[in-house]
């Protein structure tokens, strides 16, 4: 299992590790809903490093991962991140991917389900080179993350807008970040060489503790993740696999020729889905796996589900029954039951970054 | 309690008429059934513009009948919390 390098670190903080996709990660600094409220409210910094993280050269890159990722690369911009995947041959989904250009670089993360499935962006050639050992990916989400992202690099990172990618200096190191939040707050990600990585963790650590806020495992980010509205491949997409049933067109430009599965997932376009992922929230503790009925009828199936602490109850996603996968409707966990979930519109939080912004002083 | 058909109904040609309007006015290369009805407006998802929103605000009043409120950034986080407030909006009247 790919280690994390910061792991002595992390444990210092009261970490209690997990694995993600192969990898180790922080699952958890023993608060979760502690984490939740710091990304909802203050500021929470998580560890991302368990990604794959990978660099081309733009002039090779850009041809060589248009043939395999499901958007069009070839419409990156300088200094913007497209949020896309790669599926396996048969048109499941193996990795999410975002894909950020900067100076001459594409510079790639890959959330994947395991190593080995990012198999073919590792073949891509165009000065290939792999950072997911020599990097750490650390990121800082909530209403006040930006603060944290000011104090280190200054100003100027109010030029981001979502979606972008900076190159910085750091005690003499090159780091990018990126503003690619996943929980509906402000989102900013460091990537950075090992070198600098405890100097790093040290610094921001000291940002997220001047706005109240904390370290946290990734447990409490999927909540969030889950809250915010965003896709999460460790959860409906390890256990749905298909991204139209997922709702990730929107990742894929449909007008290109090919990609990696392109072939199994316009059929699947083709002949039309019968199932989608849809919210449901309910008072009950309801598990992945769990049935839904209407009346007598099975609807759908629970894929992922989890206690929000912001809304109080149990937040999950079901695989429904397309005809029934509407938000505002009563659904039973038993055939005849009452009315014990409820379908919803995602997201259900208002995020305080969306209300507040940035309070430039 | 089986769900509430004619709700479903209603709600069903609501997302139905708005995709086919927003695919529209938008000019977006997606077709009705590629747009889940959760699917973010602004950042990740549609990823739409200042420009664009003028455009869903118009839509939305031109084709439902309905005032969008000065401050719509929440009605706008997705087609579902458009479709919510459509909804909401109609059965004020």
């Amino acid at each position: 299992m790919r280690k994390l390098a910061l792991e002595s670190r992390w444990a210092a903080l009261g970490a209690k590790f997990g694995e993600l996709g192969g990898a180790q990660c922080v699952e958890s600094l023993g608060d979760a809903d502690a984490e939740v409220a710091a990304i909802r409210n203050t500021a929470a910094l998580c560890d991302f490093s368990f990604a794959k993280k990978y660099s081309y050269d733009e002039s090779e890159g850009l041809d060589a991962l248009d043939a395999v990722l499901a958007a069009n690369i070839l419409k990156l911009r300088y200094g913007r991140i497209i949020d896309t995947f790669l599926a396996e041959e048969n048109g499941k989904i193996a990795a999410e991917v975002f894909a950020g250009d900067i100076d001459d670089k594409l510079i790639l993360t890959a959330e994947a389900l395991g190593d080995g499935l990012c198999a073919p962006l590792e073949n891509a050639g165009a000065g290939f080179e792999d950072l997911s050992l020599s990097h750490v990916f650390l990121s800082v989400d909530g209403p006040l993350a930006w603060k944290a992202a000011k104090g280190i690099f200054g100003s100027d990172i109010f030029n981001l807008p979502y979606l972008s990618i900076e190159k910085y200096g750091f005690e003499g190191e090159k780091v990018y970040l990126m503003r690619n939040g996943k929980t509906g707050e402000f989102g900013y990600q460091f990537m950075a060489p090992n070198s600098v990585a405890e100097k790093l963790l040290d610094a921001l650590l000291k940002e997220i503790e001047a706005v109240g806020g904390r370290p946290c495992g990734m447990k409490a980010h999927a909540i969030a993740r889950m809250e915010g509205n965003f896709f999460n491949i460790y959860e409906e997409g390890a256990k749905v696999g298909n991204p139209l049933e997922l709702g990730l067109q929107w990742m894929i430009d449909v007008d290109k020729e090919s990609f990696a599965g392109s072939e199994a997932i316009f059929a699947n376009r083709s002949a039309g889905v019968s199932k989608k992922v849809v919210a449901l929230e309910s008072g009950l503790p309801i598990a992945c796996g769990d049935n839904i009925y209407n009346g007598e009828e099975k609807v759908g199936e629970i894929c992922a589900a989890m206690r929000s602490p912001t809304l109080g109850k149990t937040l999950a996603l079901a695989l429904f029954d397309k005809n029934f996968a509407y938000a505002g409707f009563g659904f039973s966990t038993a055939p005849g039951g009452g009315d014990d979930v409820k379908t919803i519109s995602r997201p259900p939080i208002l995020a305080q970054s969306l209300v507040k912004g940035m309070e430039q002083e | 309690m089986p769900a509430d058909i004619d709700k479903l109904t209603r709600r069903r040609d609501i997302c139905a008429l708005l995709k086919e309007k927003l695919i529209e006015a938008l000019d977006i290369p997606y077709t009705a059934d590629d747009i889940h009805e959760d699917i973010s407006l602004i950042g990740a998802g549609l990823g739409l513009d200042s420009l664009d929103i003028l455009e869903i605000v118009l839509c939305v009043e031109n084709n439902f009948g309905i005032k969008m409120p000065e401050a719509s950034a929440h009605v706008l986080r997705s087609f579902n919390t458009l479709v919510d407030f459509i909804i909401e909006e109609q059965d004020k009247k």
